[in-house]
């Protein structure tokens, strides 16, 4: 018999229970309020589908719906200076027994606010750097259908380099807002256990090393902002010894017409000698009309060795992204994949492709 | 007549104002609207630039230590408009778009939304941090009227 039915068959006295029912109801007002002040969710959720226009590429060629992601974003307030942040991510429609898809803790840290000038976070955190990394997955933070790629995922614009950092990092955080000669300061410095080869980095760390990242904003105008990011490790691999990677970013954000620009440069130290020098950049203007309706284009570039010529890719995209609701957009976009005459997009006519992308996008 | 295309000179003097625009301070707060805090609140006055931290994220805490809770009318609202776009300087997409990119990467959580002021005199007056933005003809002995100075 379970606990319900237990409770069922019992016999309780008529009189406690009435009394135990009419606590129930006033209290529970009080905890729920309670609880709907301290516990906040939000979330979002990504329907795609993409499509390969030209003949040849290695573009989504049968045109197909994705069930990106959906994902649930918990903000608890367990005290005046603790906070816990979450984010619980089901993409490409989870199914663990029939082995799809993939779910996983995007972030998951607790925040320790000292003073607005210095948060402690802990726990495992996207890597500060640049604009979009910590925003990869919160499509409806941007415009377009993916983040930039020239930074955060260079293997979709031409192959042959590799990450200017790792997207995660389990570590320790300082966080800070502050404000310098009249600016708005935020910098974010995090140490973590840097990538890994062989063990789980969220549990291990492959070496003695940790890897840092730092990063300083600055709002120069309430409607210029410009940033710096630096990232290096160090490896325990027979082929890598180190990686550096330096970024730079800038936003203009009139009313109107907004424009966002990044570059990074990377330096990943090899065993034999030398290094792999790398350079990714992207610039996106758009213009934001009325009814929501936001065209926008945007120019990704990425050489995977600086050393060597004809190994670089560019993207070349335009989109619209049409907020139907609040926070609720259509985007639309057509990307224009080409690259250099020995890069891994050579193999097609053109030296490239052209994908369509679409895609339903919802905050909430 | 052909085009006239304006001298380097221009161009960059243009992009100088639009650029410094942005360091025009905001006005403190229109008179339609108020600025209430919860009883507690001991602060006599607060800068309309801390008042724009407070609604971006950037400043969480009062000099007690309490955190700070900010709630505000729906962006939609008459209220909501004024107060997006003469204290924060901001449309409401990107205020929309700014607290997307900070509550999503982990910063923080969105200023509640109300749709009335007097729900918004309700929550103020039940969280000890709270700071709300209210009309002026609904504020009640419930919170206290906070000073803003430019």
């Amino acid at each position: 018999m379970t606990l319900g039915e237990k409770l069922m068959s019992a016999h309780l006295n008529p009189r406690l229970l009435a009394i135990a029912l009419a606590a129930l109801a006033l209290a529970s007002p009080l905890s729920a309020q309670e609880m709907a002040d301290r516990i906040v969710i939000n979330g979002y959720t990504n329907f795609e589908f993409e499509k390969q226009i030209s003949k040849q590429g290695k573009g989504d060629k049968n045109g197909s719906f994705d069930a990106d992601q959906i994902d649930l974003v918990f903000n608890v307030t367990v005290s005046e200076r603790v906070r816990v942040s979450i984010d619980l991510s089901w993409e490409h429609g989870t199914a663990t027994e029939l082995n799809q898809g993939n779910q996983a803790l995007e972030y998951g840290f607790v925040e320790y606010a000292l003073s607005d000038k210095l948060k402690l976070r802990f726990g495992k955190m996207h890597t500060p750097f640049g604009i979009f990394n910590e925003i990869h997955t919160a499509k409806p933070a941007f415009l377009s259908v993916k983040e930039p790629p020239s930074l955060n995922k260079n293997s979709r614009v031409v192959g042959g380099g590799y990450l200017f950092y790792p997207r995660w990092g389990a570590g320790i955080e300082a966080h800070g807002d502050a404000v310098v000669h009249g600016m708005d300061l935020t910098y974010d410095v995090l140490v973590a256990n840097g990538d890994s080869e062989t063990v789980n980095p969220f549990e291990m760390d492959e070496n003695p090393s940790k890897s840092l990242t730092a990063r300083v904003r600055l709002d120069v105008t309430d409607n210029l902002r410009v940033g710096y990011s630096f990232y290096h490790d160090r490896f325990n691999s027979p082929t890598f010894t180190t990686i550096q990677s330096h970024g730079l970013e800038a936003e203009l954000n009139l009313t109107r017409f907004r424009v966002l620009s990044e570059v990074a440069v990377g330096s990943l130290g090899l065993t034999k000698g030398g290094s792999q020098r790398q350079v990714g950049w992207h610039i996106q203007p758009s213009v934001h009309l009325s009814h929501g309706i936001t065209p926008y284009l945007r120019y990704d570039s990425f050489n995977p060795n600086r050393d060597s010529t004809g190994v670089d890719g560019h993207v070349f995209l335009v989109g619209v992204n049409v907020e139907l609701a609040k926070n609720f957009q259509l985007k639309l976009e057509n990307n224009d994949f080409r690259g250099g005459s020995k890069s891994t997009l050579a193999q097609y006519p053109g030296k490239g492709y052209n994908e369509l992308k679409a895609a339903l996008v919802l905050g909430f | 007549m052909g085009t006239r295309i304006l001298p380097l000179g221009s161009w960059a003097l243009t992009l100088s104002m639009v650029l410094l625009s942005g360091l025009v301070h905001a006005q403190a707060v229109d008179a339609s609207l108020r600025i209430v805090v919860n009883k507690e609140n001991k602060l006599a006055a607060l800068s309309t630039d801390d008042l724009q931290r407070i609604f971006l994220g950037k400043k969480t805490l009062w000099e007690s230590g309490t955190r700070i809770v900010p709630a505000m009318p729906e962006e939609e609202s008459a209220a909501g408009g004024v107060f997006l776009s003469g204290t924060m300087q901001k449309s409401v997409s990107q205020f929309r778009t700014y607290w997307k990119r900070l509550l999503f990467s982990g910063g923080g959580t969105v200023p509640k939304v109300f749709r009335t002021s007097g729900q918004i005199l309700d929550f103020v007056a039940r969280q000890p941090g709270g700071i709300g933005v209210v009309e002026a003809s609904a504020v009640d002995d419930r919170v206290r009227i906070l000073e803003i100075s430019n």
